[in-house]
């Protein structure tokens, strides 16, 4: 199964739209999760995933309960100014848990959940073809791939991020970097199954400015093209592809 | 998730030839079955068809043989034994000069070569972390024939030059000298005795008696060469070889008398010196013919940066060293300064396997530390170079984590405390080396950096300290440019100052009166003073000390510098003092002091009153030279857009930068006009004038503000008038310039620069002119060639020609070089053009005369200089292919000549270059080649064919004529390497006389036979030669 992440319904509308033979069930009372096929492959949506926590524990249920071979995750993001405009593709290259500072563990490093690398790297081969899809179905879309830093919150304002920023330093980086609050927690469920993942997010708004109904409104409309080149995606490794796990 | 591995196809030599094996031996078989066949029908039959069809199959038989056999055999050698061989070879020399990286064979599709690929990769891998180090017993495990048993230094010269790698090896951590001691003799005079060699022998020994020291004589070059290891200093070393060549002078009564023979010495040094390159750096150092030459070559430049990282000796380091040392370093050039450092920097970086180097500096005004410098080994990914500003917190935390030495290293992430650990992690960093540039009082001031992002580095304790002495040596010159700096400014704003307020000062010495310094405004008003010029001679033209002297009656002192009046007081002076300064003070009258100063307050410039008053003095002093105006043309847009303070302030700038050209920056400048002004520059011809125009061009277009994208730079019109002339006084010149601009006006706000007397107009811009000059001379196909005869010189008959490329200056009458008018047509992308242009003329020549005038007279070759650029064009090959396509030039018609710094520049480039331009049928020749950039070895690799010599080594040879030793010892190594030479700059008969006992018969360019000359001559030459 190739399971679809989102943070609401509207992120995962379109998808949940292509599948057919549908079942629907809600994890925990709570989650939504839709199955059924899409060009033969069988797929899941869930949605209502919030925060690194949920999404964590979410994922590695579905994983565990299911044979679950890619992980995509879908939805919005916050980007820096300049090089990454509002409206732009993010594909994840790396995920990073940005609230995580337990430097006085032993042998860690900012970000890094002791045991664990410090960045989550994402499949290379998912990441190549997502870009390879944007780049044939989604002509009007700007696509970057780019690390991804996952925090509990949206960032309303730039001294949210004094603690993993220096003078727009992240991680070593300066640019290619968007804000989201769940890829880390999926990364976390993906590294300990040993799943593929790949979070490609359509940035929603600068960190620092508020999000407005406008900005979302019009994020909606690019959610069209977004699931186009996602599940051309689908089709490309389902037509192709056997997938063996990292 | 994997994807099919979609590798690159192999195919196995081995598989192939097999395959192809049982190919013949299928058709083989059916062949011989066939002519079993046709022989029995034929001989049963008797008819004659079996009998041809038998003959047939045989003749079939034969060919067939023949021709799988010329395939076997070229897949396997063509294919396989060329790389195999030569690669090998290449390998196993880099292994004996101790160096890291070794090449990969070409051929990868093979799968025999691939999997030998892999192994060589391994190797690499470990050089890669390997170091040479000594076995500590000398030479025991070299086969040393040594020619007496008692005599630890004595070995024969076959020995020597087969081992000296072993004895470097051997005293690898060492500074080690290669030396050859020699007389200047003839190779066929029996000058030197055995009892001479011996007595040498005897004062090196004397002189050089240390353990490991080895000697070996030479008698093809009269002399010893001698190994002398762990040396202390350049300066012992060079005592020693000066010693052992006073006590080693060798005389004899010959017939004409008493002949009396020095000893030179030439030496080289490990590791200045590359392993590879020590035997031909000595032939250089003999060759350059010093009575004691320590050659230490300087071979750092841009391509070269692997040069410290591709050897296993840890001895490089001090290359760097030696390279800082030898730098052109001043604090009065602190940009070129800085580039040196900088490159030293990289060259440590490198050596050492960082990632990234840079400089932190602290800006004093804004109070933040900034990015000065930051190099890094994978263009686009940086340290701190993108923010730029590096946060106070983490260069507080470095300070608190430092060493006493002021350094902080930590060889992964995880070495440092946790709160340093957070900033890094936020910056990236894995491991590294920083060094804190710190003030008496504590302040950090600076920070050098080392650093790695994508891997742990653990430094070795000699890493450690060459990283701090090396660190140490870098601060403590940008401290030095720091207070240097300091001291300028204040210094330039106390001269400001007084030339804004028209105060003068003067210093003399109390007892004798003698002027110690003069400030510029005085300078102005009276020139320069000399050493040991009096004030009262100087400035008040007076042949006795002033009766109102201030030092000397304690007064003030009232006197006149043109129509102004001054006060001059001992003012300045706190206490009795040997050099006591004075103050002339101006004594203000109203209404005039404004148009008085002889400085205009805004521009800090001469004023017009200045210029008027100048113009004076110099028309009534019939000296002659140039008045060079500037007129801003677009000084309306500048005042729209900046106002006038930016205005003015662009101005400043402008004249400051041109005061700070240290060739062109003498004159002085006067204010003409509000949007004109004035150089004067005494005693300069036109074509100096032209130069100035140049330089002054290009100071305009420097842009004021570096960030700002669409800054709008000053657009000037340069007009230059003569004097004396017939001027009698400045009003009459001022006059004449005014009803020049008026009649003139429509050559303005065109960048022109025009010489008013003769009315010449061209683009100020020599890029431009330049640019016109080449667009006119492609335009009308125009450029003009000449050809530059190669012939023999035994019998004067032309074998080849190098063509030249001739674009001329009229207003100069110089003909423009092609080093300097090729780059801005390559800038321009012109240089395919001209190229094809050169070549396509070349080839119809080719076609006219090709047979009838080249073939038959024997002009085997056509060269071409060729330069770098010309390849950035990656169509250029191509293109070249398709001419020669075109033209059917034969193979090696076409030469390309490189510069000899042109290739040591770019040795990677051109190597690999070499093949694609050989595969063309063109053959390479290196060009002004004098030895001391890379040797006749390397040429070799590279696959050059000719050499040509640079003139500079015959030049003096007229005058000199014991250089003649090191032509000669050019031209056998040259010989030695199989390839051919070529003499240039022939000139006199002298010369060839000289050449002509080395070399009864050489290759020679050169006015003593012919100058350069258009086609028409050199077809008439050669015809001559047919007759």
């Amino acid at each position: 199964m190739i399971l679809i992440v989102g943070n609401n319904h509207d992120d995962v509308l379109y998808y949940e739209s292509k599948l057919r033979n549908k079942t629907e069930e809600k994890l925990y009372k709570r989650f939504p999760f839709v199955t059924g096929t899409l060009f033969s492959q069988k797929v899941g949506v869930v949605y209502g995933i919030y925060t690194n926590y949920v999404s964590s524990m979410i994922v590695s249920e579905i994983i565990k309960n299911n044979h679950v071979v890619l992980v995509i995750n879908v939805g919005r993001c916050q980007s820096l100014q300049g090089d990454i405009k509002v409206g732009d593709v993010a594909i994840s290259r790396q995920v990073y848990l940005g609230e995580v500072s337990l430097l006085d563990v032993e042998n860690s490093l900012l970000g890094q959940v002791p045991g664990f690398p410090q960045y989550h790297l994402c499949d290379h081969y998912a990441l190549e073809m997502m870009n390879d899809c944007f780049n044939r179905v989604a002509s009007k879309q700007f696509s970057h791939v780019c690390s991804f830093i996952s925090l509990e919150r949206y960032i309303n304002k730039d001294s949210d991020l004094d603690d993993i920023n220096l003078n727009n330093m992240f991680f070593g980086q300066t640019k290619n970097i968007v804000f989201d609050n769940n890829s880390g927690g999926i990364s976390l469920a993906c590294t300990i199954h040993d799943v593929p993942m790949v979070s490609v997010k359509i940035v929603e708004s600068y960190i620092g400015e508020p999000r407005t109904l406008n900005g979302y409104v019009n994020i909606l409309k690019k959610y069209s093209e977004l699931g186009k080149a996602v599940t051309a995606c689908i089709g490309e490794i389902s037509r192709n592809e056997v997938i063996m796990g990292k | 998730m994997a994807k099919k591995n979609k590798n690159e196809r192999t195919y196995s030599i081995h598989k192939s030839t097999k395959r192809l094996r049982l190919i013949y031996i299928i058709v083989a078989f059916a062949i011989l079955a066939a002519i079993i066949a046709f022989a029995v029908l034929s001989f049963i039959t008797k008819d004659r068809i079996y009998t041809a069809l038998l003959l047939g199959s045989f003749v079939v038989f034969v060919l067939m043989t023949i021709v799988f056999g010329y395939v076997l055999f070229n897949q396997s050698y063509t294919s396989l034994f060329t790389d195999l061989i030569d690669n090998t070879r290449e390998n196993y020399q880099k292994i004996s000069n101790m160096q890291q990286k070794l090449n990969k064979y070409e051929n990868n599709q093979i799968t025999e070569l691939r999997s030998l690929n892999s192994q060589v990769d391994e190797i690499n891998d470990i050089f890669s972390n390997t170091v040479m180090l000594s076995t500590g017993h000398l030479y025991d495990n070299l086969k040393l024939d040594y020619l007496s048993p008692d005599d630890k230094h004595a070995i024969t010269i076959d020995s020597f030059l087969s081992h000296y790698k072993g004895f470097i090896l051997a005293n690898e951590v060492y500074r080690n000298a290669l030396v050859y001691f020699t007389y200047d003799v003839n190779d066929d005079e029996d000058f030197l005795s055995g009892e001479d060699y011996l007595a040498l022998y005897k004062v090196i020994i004397l002189n050089f008696p240390g353990e490991g020291v080895l000697a070996a004589k030479d008698t093809k070059r009269h002399g010893f060469i001698v190994f002398i290891p762990k040396f202390d200093s350049l300066r012992v070393l060079y005592n020693g070889l000066e010693t052992v060549c006073k006590y080693a002078t060798v005389s004899k009564q010959v017939a004409g008398g008493l002949e009396v023979k020095p000893l030179k010495a030439a030496a080289v040094v490990y590791p200045y010196s590359d392993m590879e390159d020590l035997m031909s750096d000595l032939r250089y150092a003999m060759r350059q013919n010093k009575d004691i030459n320590i050659y230490t070559p300087d071979r750092l430049n841009k391509e070269n940066m692997e040069l410290y990282h591709t050897s296993m000796n840890l001895n490089n380091i001090a290359k760097l060293f030696e390279m800082i040392a030898k730098a052109n370093i001043s604090v009065d050039d602190t940009n070129s300064s800085k580039v040196e450092y900088h490159k030293a920097l990289r060259g440590l970086a490198n050596h050492l396997g960082f990632e990234h180097v840079g400089m932190i500096t602290l800006d004093t005004i804004k109070e933040e530390y900034f990015v000065d410098y930051e190099w890094s080994k994978n263009e686009g990914e940086h340290v701190f170079k993108e923010v730029n500003v590096v946060a106070d917190e983490l260069v507080d935390l470095i300070k608190q984590e430092a060493d006493y030495d002021n350094t902080l290293a930590f060889s992964n992430r995880l070495n440092v405390n946790k709160d340093l650990g957070r900033l890094f992690d936020i910056y990236g960093l894995r491991s590294g080396f920083i060094f804190l540039v710190k003030t008496d009082s504590g302040q950090v001031t600076g920070i050098i950096y080392y650093l790695n992002k994508t891997k742990d580095m653990t430094l070795t304790a000699y890493d450690k300290e060459s990283l701090v002495v090396f660190s140490a040596y870098v601060a403590d010159f940008f401290r030095r440019i720091y207070t240097e700096n300091e001291i300028h400014t204040a210094q330039r704003r106390y001269k400001s100052i007084l030339r804004l307020t028209d105060f003068n000062v003067y210093s003399v010495d109390s007892d004798t009166y003698e002027l110690t310094e003069l400030s510029d405004g005085l300078i102005d008003a009276f020139g320069n003073y000399k050493h040991g010029q009096k004030c009262y001679e100087k400035l008040y033209g007076l042949e006795a000390p002033c009766e109102d002297c201030p030092l000397l009656k304690n007064v003030k002192k009232t006197s006149m510098i043109g129509k102004r009046e001054y006060i001059t007081s001992t003012i300045l002076n706190r206490k009795k003092e040997q050099y006591p300064t004075l103050l002339m003070s101006p004594v203000e009258s109203k209404g005039e002091s404004a148009v008085l100063n002889r400085y205009d307050p805004q521009l800090f410039i001469h004023s017009f009153y200045g210029f008027n008053e100048e113009m004076e003095r110099v028309l009534q002093s019939k000296t002659r030279g140039y008045v060079l105006f500037v007129s801003v043309d677009n000084a309306d847009s500048l005042l729209k857009e900046y106002g006038e303070e930016g205005y003015q302030t662009r101005l400043r700038y402008f004249f400051r930068n041109y005061r700070r050209d240290k060739k062109y920056g003498d004159g002085e400048i006067y204010l003409f006009r509000p949007d004109t002004f004035a150089f004067i520059f005494p005693e300069d011809g036109r074509v100096d004038i032209l130069d100035r125009v140049e330089k002054i061009y290009s100071i305009a277009k420097t842009k004021y503000d570096e960030k700002a994208i669409n800054e709008i730079s000053l657009n000037c019109t340069y007009f230059a008038f003569e004097y004396p002339q017939d001027y009698h006084s400045a009003s009459e010149f001022f006059h004449s310039v005014n009803l020049f601009i008026k009649d003139n006006y429509k050559l303005f706000n065109q960048e022109n620069f025009i010489l008013a007397d003769s009315g010449y107009v061209r683009l100020a811009s020599r890029e431009q002119f330049i640019l016109s000059l080449l667009d006119n001379a492609i335009k009308t196909e125009s450029l003009s060639l000449k050809y530059l005869p190669e012939v023999r010189s035994a019998n004067n008959k032309i074998v080849g020609a190098e063509v030249l490329l001739r674009l001329t200056d009229k207003f100069r009458n110089a003909v423009l070089s092609p080093y300097e008018f090729i780059p801005v047509a390559s800038k321009h992308g012109k240089i395919g053009t001209i190229t094809e242009y050169l070549i396509n003329r070349v080839g119809e020549i080719y076609q006219k005369y090709g047979i009838s005038a080249f073939k038959v007279a024997g002009l085997k070759s056509l060269s071409l200089n060729v330069d770098i650029p010309y390849f950035e064009d990656e169509s250029f090959l191509s293109r070249i292919d398709q001419l020669i396509n075109k033209y059917h030039f034969p193979k090696g018609f076409l030469r390309f000549e490189f510069g000899e710094r042109d290739i040591a520049n770019n040795f990677e480039l051109i190597k690999a270059l070499s093949k694609k331009i050989t595969n063309l049928d063109i053959y390479l020749t290196a060009d002004n080649y004098t030895g001391a950039f890379i040797s006749i070895d390397k040429l070799k690799q590279v696959g050059f064919k000719i050499v040509k010599l640079s003139r500079n080594l015959i030049m003096d040879l007229a005058n000199d004529g014991t250089k003649i030793n090191g032509v000669k010892s050019i031209m056998q190594d040259i010989k030695e390497y199989d390839m051919s030479y070529c003499i240039v700059g022939l000139e006199t008969k002298l010369q060839y006389q000289l050449l002509s006992e080395i070399d009864k018969d050489f290759l020679v360019e050169g006015y003593y036979f012919y100058q350069p000359m258009d086609i028409d001559e050199l077809l008439s030459r050669l015809k001559l030669m047919v007759a």
